[in-house]
């Protein structure tokens, strides 16, 4: 199931609500528990098996980890640990990576071996990660075990972040699983965090969506270059918002039922440099992966050959967890890349110099990944890439360019504006400067909610739209 | 307190809208989209193992919503205020036009119709004296350029014509000088793509000087409306139109003919419109009652000529005409037709083919592989 439907909104949703609500606090672990596994199974029946199993599996990690260190034993503890992690890549990389492997292993030896077509089990990527952060933790000390297999079940499978993250990590959470105050402030919170969530995700990439598909379609040698530039920051914004979006809309449903996630995305397209633009992209995975990999491999603290052999780890494993494709670890390897050189010297270059040539710099860079993200062979993204920069007198524009740009103009406007802090400033300094008319301030921001609502609603409706025309022509 | 407000009023609009979803009766059929809707599907053990019964009741959920057609509305409502023009499917153009949007040129397709073509009509030739001819009709978003928005785009259909009278040895005639000229006139329907029965009669009038014999006049024919709340095809694909429904009218000669008609070889009827369909969604199919495979009709003109019109649903409006000018009129829809064309021609003595298509589908229609056949 995804949030952005009239299945969830207008039937799992207001179920769920009034089951939680209306039940005594010990019960709503496992009312949680018992939807969230609704929520996932409505998909894929079959897979919900994987997500016990692993909920068992590191439940029971765990407890021995814990087990073994209050008697003292840290072979037994570390042996636990390995149980987990070595059992969660394998059940990533078996329904994740088989074929990607196979056919690689096909390719270089020319043989034959058949491709198993797994079909990926939803958030699994989030999921593993997740509960590999808890026997981490555990195993480290740095979270409390929990005994209790309800509430470790309703952490792994809490529907608000189940399918596409954010990463919440066992450790931020803790405290809420076990003893979360619900109020009406965390609920009227999440409501507006939720709407304005999906609003992002129905209203506005979806829409751009279909703008990038359009250009996406076209012929990429005869592309005018002002069409390809659209077309390419139609799939930037189209992935943000769509992945910002789902982020908001987890973290105001975590709010609802009196959760705190960590935040995901922090105006990424602002940064100065890509060095910034990680730590506000995705931060839930940054994060997973400093904790977990970069800094268990000694960080930057061996010496500069260590530091930089570690950075290209890191985004290597960041690029392949995005997708079994060669293009996927190209764009991990190409911001590794970035990272290193700015971590050399160019950031202090682009520290003296003007913040709008650091930010022109960051997206020209971010666009040119996208390419290789959005094509998943090389050749495409490359031709992409020409088109993107086969400046001449009579490629410039085209009507088609000029009748997109006109009808998208507004919406383009719009992201441009919503990718920055600029709304949420404005907002903010309108309520400092009419404090004393709160009351007016709050309506009218109730019924933006309500308008990005029903529009959402109508666009959902809309989607099932489908006219049978009775005659070809 | 403020924020027990907002929690308390969103609460009440969710489960509103939810409990009224639960409460309003199923509708079993949408007339807006001409189409059966998803209805409560039923609970079984294997179709859920199988994820069926989940699509279906989603699919349930979302055919059934309450107010389904005006959140449709509004949503394209919104889409228009954003300054959009189209939606993917119609423009919103000028004055009122919906003009559906054109699918790429699929070359495959275009080159297997192209040869099939020629090896239907090496055949025909081979039986003589007959004439052949190609009247191929534009599409609303080329004859009527000027009513798209600005800059909207569009498949260039005059170099379609023109490909296609470099690959076909006949006799081409395009509409799309002769109609665009008219563009001020009411030759195509706002919400449909058809063209009208005036657009299809100044086709008639090209087509009769065009192979040498003489149309009749405008004057020469009783014009009347017939019903005057048509909402055709592109009307169902904008799902929202704030301008009038459309008005058909009929041509009928003041000198009368007499015909009937004979419908795939047993329906004997002496009507070439079909009055149910006017009260119906798909009031176009009032021409001719609609596509049939094969249409024959014999009129009481006794000059002995017999054409054969392969066609597609333009030639429906335009067909009517014809019955002044001929003896026996043969019209095959290659889409229904499941017959030896060939061998059907052969019988029947005829000394015309005319093929009536509209440009885009006489080069990507599917059937076309009938007449290699």
């Amino acid at each position: 199931m995804v949030f952005s439907s009239i299945l969830f909104l207008f039937y799992f949703l207001p179920f769920v609500l009034v089951l939680y609500f209306l039940a005594p606090k010990r019960y709503r672990n496992f009312i949680l528990f018992i939807s969230s596994l609704l929520f996932y199974s409505w998909g894929e029946p079959r897979y919900i098996w994987i997500m016990l199993f692993s909920t068992v599996l590191d439940y029971t990690c765990g407890r021995f980890i814990n087990y073994y260190r209050k008697i003292h034993r840290p072979n037994k503890m570390r042996f636990w640990l390995n149980i987990s992690i070595f059992s969660n890549l394998t059940l990533l990389s078996f329904f994740k990576y088989s074929d990607f492997i196979i056919s690689n292993i096909n390719n270089i030896w020319r043989t034959n071996i058949p491709l198993l077509n797994i079909a990926l089990p939803i958030g699994i990527s989030f999921y593993t990660f997740q509960t590999m952060s808890y026997t981490i933790d555990v195993y480290r000390g740095d979270t409390k075990v929990q005994n209790n297999i309800i509430s470790f079940g309703t952490y792994v499978t809490l529907f608000p972040q189940l399918i596409a993250g954010p990463i919440v990590r066992y450790q931020t959470i803790a405290e809420e699983i076990n003893s979360r105050v619900e109020s009406y402030v965390l609920f009227s919170e999440g409501i507006k965090r939720f709407i304005i969530g999906l609003g992002k995700k129905v209203l506005l990439a979806n829409n751009i969506g279909l703008l990038w598909k359009n250009i996406f379609h076209m012929d990429v040698e005869s592309l005018p270059v002002l069409t390809a530039w659209v077309g390419i920051f139609s799939f930037g914004f189209q992935i943000y918002f769509d992945f910002s979006g789902y982020s908001d809309m987890a973290i105001g449903l975590g709010k609802i039922f009196g959760f705190n996630f960590l935040e995901n995305f922090d105006y990424p397209y602002m940064s100065k440099s890509i060095t910034e633009f990680w730590r506000r992209w995705h931060i839930s995975l940054g994060t997973w992966f400093k904790e977990y990999v970069y800094i268990p491999l000694g960080g930057n603290r061996n010496g500069r050959y260590k530091h930089l052999r570690n950075i290209l780890i890191v985004w290597i494993l960041t690029g392949i967890w995005h997708g079994a494709s060669w293009n996927f670890v190209l764009w991990g390897l190409y911001f590794g890349m970035i990272l290193i050189i700015e971590k050399l010297f160019l950031l202090k270059l682009l520290q003296k110099m003007p913040q709008s040539i650091g930010r022109i710099y960051t997206i020209f860079l971010i666009l040119i990944s996208w390419t290789i993200f959005a094509f998943d062979n090389l050749t495409d993204s490359a031709k992409y890439i020409k088109a993107l920069l086969r400046i001449s007198k009579d490629n410039i524009y085209d009507n088609r360019f000029i009748y997109l740009f006109y009808t998208n103009g507004f919406l383009l406007l719009i992201l441009i504006l919503g990718s920055t802090n600029i709304p949420k400033k404005f907002w903010q300094s309108i309520y400092s400067r009419f404090k004393y008319k709160e009351n007016i301030l709050w309506a009218m921001e109730n019924i933006y909610l309500i308008i990005v609502f029903l529009l959402s609603t109508a666009y959902l409706v809309d989607q099932s739209y489908n006219p049978f025309l009775y005659f070809r022509f | 307190m403020k924020e027990k407000g907002r929690t308390i009023l969103f609460i009440i609009l969710i489960l509103f809208l939810s409990i009224g979803n639960i409460l309003t009766p199923i509708k079993t059929f949408s007339s807006k989209e001409n189409r059966y809707l998803q209805g409560l599907p039923e609970i079984k053990y294997d179709s859920i193992l199988s994820g069926r019964f989940n699509k279906e009741f989603e699919t349930f959920a979302t055919d059934q919503f309450i107010g389904r057609d005006s959140w449709i509305s509004l949503k394209t409502i919104w889409d228009l205020s954003m300054l959009k023009k189209d939606n993917g499917r119609v423009y919103f153009g000028k004055e009122d036009f919906l003009i559906d949007m054109n699918k790429e040129i699929d070359e495959e397709q275009f080159t297997k119709n192209i040869t099939n073509l020629n090896i239907f009509l090496n055949k025909v030739e081979s039986l003589g004296d007959i004439k052949i001819t190609a009247l191929l009709v534009p599409s609303k978003s080329k004859a009527l350029a000027h009513k798209l928005p600005s800059y909207g785009p569009t498949i260039d259909e005059g170099k379609l014509v023109d490909r296609i009278k470099s690959s076909l040895n006949i006799n081409i005639l395009d509409l799309i000088d002769i109609l665009s000229k008219k563009s001020n006139e009411y030759i195509y329907y706002k919400t449909d793509h058809h063209w009208t029965t005036k657009g299809a009669f100044y086709a008639y009038e090209y087509y009769l000087d065009k192979i040498g014999d003489k149309p009749l006049k405008e004057d020469d024919f009783i014009i009347s409306k017939v019903s005057d709340d048509f909402l055709g095809t592109s009307y169902r694909k904008a799902n929202l139109y704030l301008g009038n429904p459309d008005k058909i009218y009929t041509y009928i000669p003041k000198d009368k003919v007499n015909y009937n008609l004979t419908i795939n070889n047993q329906t004997k009827t002496y009507d070439l419109y079909d009055r149910s369909f006017l009260d119906k969604t798909d009031k176009y199919s009032f021409f001719l009652g609609g596509n049939k495979a094969l249409i024959e009709i014999d009129t009481s003109i006794n000059n002995g000529k017999t054409i054969l019109i392969i066609k597609d649903s333009f030639a429906n409006s335009f067909i009517p005409f014809l019955t002044n000018h001929y003896d026996r009129l043969i019209v095959i829809d290659p889409r229904y037709f499941k017959g030896d064309i060939f061998g059907f021609l052969k019988d029947q003595q005829v000394n015309e083919v005319l093929f009536l298509f509209n440009v885009q589908n006489f080069v990507q229609e599917k059937s076309f592989n009938i007449f290699s056949r």
